[in-house]
């Protein structure tokens, strides 16, 4: 007991004494440190999914031409500068003579040709659709890169290809590509990724050779919290300096915090309805594998009644309630922040809100309440929904319960259903539901959005089974339209045809928010700038993470570990000591009663 | 076991091969791929004998998530378990059974009351909540101690020490969330049993011959009212390493509860979930096994039996 009792007291001090020093002799590096909810995927950026992964690889790697983050127009990356041939086929780009691997190997035109052929010759699935319309790839000089491609292409300065290092790479093999785990990450990029624990953090150290200037901060450090809770308290605590990605409620409960700024940014993206729209035919089980038969209900593919169900529902309430105003109230595909294809309809056109109008349409349909028990019927049948909710959206109980008084109301009868996504994927792919809430994210081009709904993705990313001739083709149309005007027209004709025939009720485009602590650093600053102003970090570009400043120079780094810990310690060991001396008091006193 | 390891997730809602694609933009050709790749495309019992004889060679597949071996990826998660549990386990242990002895000993007063009540009160507590609570308290009003991790991110210049007092600090939390939610069970087993022991002959006797009552708490009560207490620890142990998920996931710590939230998560998992199972399966067995032993050396009348 008396050994016990001296190796605790012993440790106790060691530990007390390090943590003194702790406090005095520490490296005063500057540190921002960034607050996810999603982990990161590896450093390869062939196999990369979750969001932060395309940040950690965007501080990284370079890209040929980056998004200016005045307004997301084209804005010079690795080439200064570019130009098209007058038919659109050849676009050549001279590139940076300063740049430099982070081995110090200067960055030529060699790499950059060897990274689109490599994503050509292997159609790497994450880069392919946007770069399969390049023919050939010529190097004329060390700094001069010639693409030729085979048809005119929109996305040749949008190609968002990570250029890499031909000299490391050409030493991986083809069917080794996914699980490369290209560690060190050789990149040109303003940060070097340099350690990642799965699961906790991502660390990042600056590159000051960077060819753009040197970041004004030492590290990154991305941190992935599994709870958006403690994250938030993290914040509030100082052990993270900016934070992205958390429900409302918690985001409100950030607002009007001293030290803390909140910003509520639009985001490319959409929460909707989705309908069940499959009707099982040979082509489609034969082509795409869809399932044999569908559980959906047949009066959903009256379009009729999806519009009922659109103008039984109050877009606007939703917005305010819902997403307690963060956000704005949902009509077509394509969000607002894309400002130039989103299509603003005039309010004629509108399927607002008006139960009246939903029952007419009901009623149209042949849907009416002829045994009085509230609920429409037709043919002896009573029309009875289901609608499926996520548990995975804090929102989803608030969602249901909006939609259950209106439906109602409509004389629509409603069974809502919470699940988690992989249930809710299992029960859209085998065509066993009749309506949805989930929600997509836009990339800054309309492209992927507008694929969703296309006839090819069944099967793909498709969550209705919509199939709508005359828009499939035109979005084959609208990506070979060098036109900016021109291509726009098609997208929100697209756009129209979707919103008439409501394979999605489209509720309301998210904001996402964001929260960073305002004691640290300085240099903050939202991308675009211009027009919408949007979010700090996470938006493709590097701004923030080159402007941010320390506030007051070296003070920034270790006040965490520092001031309470040793006192604490003390204190802990002091209490440790108490309990053990007292145990021992009994023990002695037990023995000497024995004895006695 | 292992047929009942096998069949359980296959049960679970979800499609590994449709989770994944759904996150990626891929071909059809591609899903192919990835079908093949883990096998998926075989028919379930193929998959089921490829799995018991990957078992018995001791292979346990390679995680979906983590894309490596499931034996690495629980080998890195098995010791901040083994830390944090084992210290709360400890802790609960002896402060619990204290506490349900000095409660015993006082049985009606109003030590007893509240000892009582704080048992139950914690034992019944989500754990997930009193976290969030600790955290709140300990981190965000007071600051003393940081709210997720094992240790700083990105902590890697510092000296042993400070990545010691680095660790311990951010164990506090967790392991008190820990401690609270396992005591109360200790509180109230120790309790009934210490009472139940005192009502026995040989402490009637003992008073009898005119011991005093400390000793007799001390020599005849406790050492008899401890047998129910170590079948208890020893199972806990077994729960060990099974972590405990709920606080592991509030505090972001590295474990293999945080690992198993993860498993079920992203896909679900098969192999990973398989070979986490497989561990807390042999684990609670083992445990058992002890506890027996155990209570045979302790127990003369269990070991002759």
């Amino acid at each position: 007991m008396v050994v016990v009792l001296v190796a605790l007291v012993s440790v106790l001090a060691g530990i007390a004494s390090a943590a003194a020093q702790d406090s005095s002799g520490e490296d005063e590096k500057v540190v921002f440190r960034v607050g996810a909810t999603n982990d990161i995927d590896g450093f390869n950026p062939f196999k990369i999914v979750e969001i932060p992964s395309y940040e950690v690889m965007g501080l990284t790697y370079d890209l040929l031409v980056e998004t200016s983050p005045k307004d997301s127009s084209p804005a010079p990356g690795l080439a200064e500068s570019w130009e098209t041939s007058d038919d659109g086929l050849t676009w050549t780009f001279h590139l940076n003579k300063d740049a430099r691997w982070h081995d110090g190997k200067p960055v030529t035109s060699e790499d950059v040709a060897y990274t689109y052929q490599r994503i050509l010759d292997e159609e790497q699935g994450l880069y392919i659709d946007a770069v399969k319309q390049i023919d050939s790839i010529e190097t004329p000089d060390k700094h001069t890169v010639v693409f030729t491609t085979k048809k005119p292409s929109v996305q040749m300065l949008n190609t968002y290809v990570y250029i890499l290092p031909k000299h490391i790479w050409k030493d991986v093999p083809a069917d080794e590509t996914k699980s490369f785990k290209n560690e060190p990450v050789i990149g040109s990029g303003p940060f070097q990724a340099v350690e990642w624990r799965e699961g906790q953090f991502a660390r990042l150290e600056a590159n000051p050779d960077y060819f753009r200037g040197a970041p004004h901060v030492d590290e990154v450090i991305f941190q992935f919290y599994d709870n958006a809770d403690t994250m938030v308290q993290a914040l509030k605590n100082g052990e993270v300096d900016y934070i992205y990605n958390m429900p409302i409620n918690l985001f409100k409960s950030l607002q009007n915090q001293e030290g803390i700024e909140t910003n509520s940014a639009p985001d490319p993206g959409f929460t909707e309805l989705g309908f069940n729209l499959y009707e099982p035919t040979p082509e489609a089980i034969e082509e795409f594998g869809a399932p044999e038969k569908t559980t959906g209900n047949p009066a959903l593919l009256d379009p009729r009644v999806r519009e009922a169900i659109n103008w039984a529902i109050d877009e606007e309430v939703l917005t305010d309630k819902v997403l307690q105003g963060e956000g704005v109230a949902g009509s077509t595909l394509v969000p607002p922040a894309l400002a130039t294809y989103h299509l603003e309809l005039p309010e004629s056109d509108i399927q607002g809100f008006d139960i009246e109008r939903s029952r007419e349409l009901l009623a149209q349909a042949g849907w009416e309440d002829t045994n009085g028990d509230g609920t429409v019927d037709k043919g002896g049948e009573e029309l009875q929904l289901r609608l499926f909710l996520r548990t995975e959206d804090s929102d989803s109980a608030t969602q249901g319960a909006f939609l259950e008084d209106w439906f109602e109301k409509a004389g629509i009868g409603l069974e809502t259903k919470v699940m988690g996504d992989t249930a809710l994927t299992d029960a859209i792919y085998a065509a066993d539901y009749d309506m949805f809430i989930w929600g997509w994210g836009s990339e800054a081009d309309p492209d992927f959005i507008l694929s969703v709904l296309t006839c090819d993705q069944i099967m793909g990313w498709s969550d209705t089974f919509w199939c709508n001739d005359r828009y499939s083709r035109m979005y084959a149309e609208q990506k070979e339209q060098l036109d900016l005007d021109e291509r726009a027209a098609t997208v929100k004709e697209m756009q129209r045809i979707a919103y008439e025939d409501n394979p999605y009720v489209i509720l309301y485009y998210d904001n996402q928010l964001e929260a960073w602590r305002t004691d640290k650093f300085k240099g903050w600053s939202k991308t675009p700038s211009d027009a919408d102003p949007g979010q700090v970090a996470f938006t493709f570009t590097t701004k923030t993470y080159m402007d941010l400043q320390p506030l007051s120079a070296g003070g920034a780094g270790g006040d965490e570990s520092g001031g309470t810990s040793p006192l604490l310690f003390v204190g802990l060991g002091v209490v440790a000591i108490a309990v053990l001396a007292g145990i021992v008091v009994l023990i002695r006193r037990g023995s000497a009663e024995d004895r006695a | 076991m292992l047929v009942l390891n096998f069949f359980l997730f296959r049960i679970l809602p979800g499609d590994p091969e449709r989770t994944f694609i759904r996150l990626q933009r891929i071909s059809p050709s591609q899903i192919d791929e990835v079908e093949r790749e883990f096998g998926l495309d075989r028919p379930l019992w193929v998959q089921f004998f490829d799995y018991l004889g990957d078992t018995a060679r001791g292979e346990l597949g390679i995680s979906y998530v983590f894309s490596r071996p499931v034996a690495e990826v629980i080998g890195t998660a098995l010791w901040p378990t083994i830390l944090l549990v084992g210290v709360a386990t400890l802790a609960a242990t002896v402060i619990g059974t204290l506490m349900g002895i000095w409660g015993a000993w006082r049985r009606g007063s109003p030590i007893d009351t509240s000892l009582l009540g704080f048992g139950l009160v914690t034992y019944a507590m989500p754990e997930f909540w009193l976290g969030m609570l600790l955290i709140l308290g300990f981190a965000v009003a007071l600051g003393w101690f940081p709210t997720s991790f094992m240790t700083t991110p990105g902590l890697v210049d510092a000296s042993a020490g400070a990545q010691l007092v680095d660790t311990m600090e951010h164990l506090f939390l967790p392991a008190l969330t820990l401690t609270l939610a396992l005591i109360g069970e200790y509180v109230l087993i120790m309790r009934s049993s210490v009472m139940e022991a005192m009502n026995e002959e040989y402490v009637t006797t003992a008073r009898a011959k005119g011991m005093r009552e400390a000793l007799i708490l001390r020599k005849h009560i406790v050492p008899n009212a401890l047998l129910p207490l170590v079948t208890l620890a020893a199972l806990n142990i077994g729960f060990i390493v099974s972590g405990a998920i709920a606080v592991e996931t509030v505090f972001s710590w590295p474990g293999l509860g945080l690992l198993t939230f993860r498993a079920i998560n992203g896909g679900p998992d098969y192999p990973l979930l398989q070979g986490l199972f497989l561990l807390f399966s042999v684990a609670v067995i083992l445990a058992n096994l002890l506890a027996d032993l155990l209570l045979g050396l302790l127990d003369p009348r269990i070991g002759r039996a």
